[in-house]
């Protein structure tokens, strides 16, 4: 087990050195720089500018010292915001972002994967139904669809929340049923059609045959097996959602790490968009190596490291 | 001996599908008395399946026992709740099944899985019930059973996994035990091992025993009587001798014929029964078997024969056995004596 997760954290370097590698040399192959106007800066300004980022040096040169910044941890200034670091960027609005999507996580987790069961179990049922025709509509629609027709119906027509920013506890309402919808709808599908599938075995029937109450018999031996494909599919969910949905951050107008990254590939911030990417490929890359090692406690036929 | 404990009585069972009602079980009678093996054997859909399934109570919907009785100790099983239903199974009837691979629960340990079923009737507490399943994997003759209770099924072979499924049935003592097809998805070694071991327990623990299964094989080492079962009907009951040597049912002949012997020519070939079973959807108004059989008369077709007792302890539903029927030579499909 130690040496499987050794060797994990080896390859998520290496993907991570990909991932820098390729993201710099494209942003710096688009054209323009950071620096860029409409009116062009004088070229003396320009000059110390560049001069002032290192943008002068040789690509290669810049690369490497990039490298070294990201081994050390630092990744840099802004050049759009003065005097204010990447790392200080994503330390203010990754908390704000991870805030709103670990409350979106947990809605996805207590009501998707238990709507997924109830449907199962009705199969068939209105109630199956009706649970079939949401999910799939909330699969359907995307997220900023839903997030305006919630400013438009809670916040314009009914006044009951605010349209905008985190102030109070009802400012989250808004952003989390529209961060969560996509993956709620999804996980609640996903969870209904692997249980139906594990309540056909042959298993539940031999735990039915010892006289197990039909809640040991859902709850124990059927919600393990059917649960293993929604854990895979949890990881990477719980990454997107925890690093931030720029679309959501910025209809409600939030301080996190999605807004930044946005207005980062406008502005050619070259530093902050580097940055946010290798935080968001890391984070990714670490759910699902936290998923991977969740598996072998939970599926006992998936040896680790073997 | 002689005591009854289980007496079914004109239980029919059907499933209410889309495409209608099909009608898998059509009223069997039949009893089991304490400490007896009897063996149901039919081919595929003949309805021995589903004949345990309605006396388990483990029916899915949309199956259902629409009419008759099910006595068990002398109470009408069919008459109890789903409660009492989970009560007595596991603890008084216990199950095992065909394909001992998917039966287990892949993602809990072997002990877990027998513990489970002890704490469940039984009261101890989960460090005796371990002890307990550690004895009754030593039982099933499970090697090193102190380690191996901790195994997960995957680590266990078919056979084994068999062995601890019958050390899961057998874990709280029950009065039956209904094995559903055991030894069909083994090998034919284990086979013979795993029908050993059920032969072996039922004795030391004082088990009746119901098999099923289409193995003619398989029932005649273990089981004293057998029921012939057909389009969810009992074509013949009687004694493991009577109905080996002294067939009466022209299916059971069928069936006789159809197994390899190993006192025949090698160059003779198995006679398979021709056709297939019916459509129990629409049940054929005559005899089920009337459209496979090769003595059909006309009355097969119109109308199902009753029992013909011909010994107190052999029954089989056949107009041949009439005593108006014309005499037929019939090849019974023993043949020679002396079939081991």
């Amino acid at each position: 087990m130690g040496s499987y997760i050794f060797k994990r954290i080896i390859s998520m370097v290496v993907t991570l050195w990909f991932v820098i590698t390729i993201t710099f040399f494209l942003m710096h192959a688009i054209p323009g720089g950071p620096f860029t106007r409409e009116k062009a800066l004088p070229a003396e300004v320009l000059e110390a500018l560049n001069e002032k980022y290192h943008l002068n040096d040789p690509l290669y040169k810049q690369y490497f010292d990039y490298l070294v910044g990201v081994a050390t941890f630092d990744l840099g200034p802004s050049f759009k915001r003065v005097g204010v670091s990447v790392n200080d960027l994503i330390i203010a609005g990754f908390p704000v972002s991870a805030r709103l999507g670990g409350m979106a996580v947990l809605l996805v987790m207590i009501m998707g994967i238990p709507i997924g069961i109830i449907s199962a179990l009705k199969q068939n049922s209105l109630i199956d139904y009706f649970v079939t025709i949401i999910a799939t509509l909330g699969v359907a629609v995307p997220s900023f669809v839903i997030a305006t027709l919630m400013i438009y119906v809670f916040s314009s027509k009914l006044n009951l929340l605010p349209s905008h920013g985190l102030d109070s506890w009802k400012s989250y309402i808004g952003p989390v049923v529209s961060l969560s919808g996509f993956s709620l709808a999804f996980v609640a599908r996903l969870t209904r059609s692997s249980m139906l599938e594990v309540l056909q075995q042959d298993y539940i029937r031999t735990a039915r045959a010892k006289g197990l109450p039909e809640f040991v018999v859902i709850g124990k031996h059927a919600l393990k097996n059917a649960l293993i494909p929604v854990i895979t599919y949890m990881g990477p969910m719980i990454a997107a959602v925890l690093t931030g949905s720029f679309v959501i951050e910025r209809i409600f107008a939030i301080p996190g790490m999605g807004k930044h990254f946005v207005e980062s590939v406008g502005n050619r911030d070259y530093t902050v968009l580097m940055g946010i990417t290798i935080f968001y490929a890391f984070f990714a890359i670490a759910m699902i190596l936290i998923v991977d090692v969740a598996y072998g406690f939970i599926d006992p036929r998936i040896k680790l490291g073997e | 001996m002689g005591e009854k404990l289980l007496d079914v009585k004109n239980m029919k069972t059907s499933f209410y599908t889309h495409v209608g009602e099909v009608q898998a079980v059509r009223g069997v009678s039949f009893g089991l008395n304490k400490g007896e093996a009897l063996g149901i054997v039919g081919e595929s859909g003949s309805g021995k399946s589903v004949t345990s399934m309605s006396i388990m109570g483990l029916l899915q919907y949309p199956g259902k026992v629409k009419e008759g009785e099910i006595f068990f100790k002398n109470e009408d099983l069919t008459k109890k709740s789903s409660n009492e239903m989970m009560n007595i199974r596991g603890d008084q009837i216990a199950m095992i099944f065909q394909d001992p691979m998917t039966s287990l629960n892949p993602v809990y340990t072997i002990g877990n899985q027998i513990i489970e079923a002890i704490v469940r009737h039984q009261d101890v507490d989960k460090k005796e019930a371990r002890v307990k399943a550690i004895d009754m994997l030593r039982l099933v003759g499970i090697p090193s059973p102190e380690k191996r209770v901790d195994n997960y099924p995957h680590e266990f072979s078919g056979g084994m996994r068999q062995r601890a499924m019958i050390a899961i049935a057998l874990s709280c003592q029950p009065d039956l035990l209904i094995a559903d097809e055991p030894t069909t998805a083994l090998d034919v070694t284990i086979q013979a091992q795993i029908l050993e071991l059920i032969k072996e327990l039922k004795d030391k623990m004082d088990t009746s025993i119901i098999l099923i299964t289409h193995d003619l094989g398989v029932v005649a080492d273990v089981c004293s009587r057998i029921i012939v079962m057909y389009g969810g009907l009992i074509m013949e009951e009687g004694t493991a001798e009577q109905v080996f040597y002294e067939p009466t049912h022209p299916y059971t002949m069928g069936l006789l014929k159809s197994v390899p012997r190993m006192d025949v020519n090698e160059k003779q070939r198995l006679l398979p029964i021709p056709g297939t079973p019916p459509d129990l959807v629409k049940p054929p108004a005559g005899c089920p078997f009337s459209a496979r059989c090769p003595y059909t008369m006309k009355i097969c077709l119109e109308q199902a024969p009753d029992y013909t007792y011909v010994k107190p302890d052999h029954r089989a539903a056949c107009w041949l056995l009439h005593e108006d029927a014309p005499h037929t030579d019939v090849d019974t499909g023993v043949k020679r004596e002396g079939i081991e």
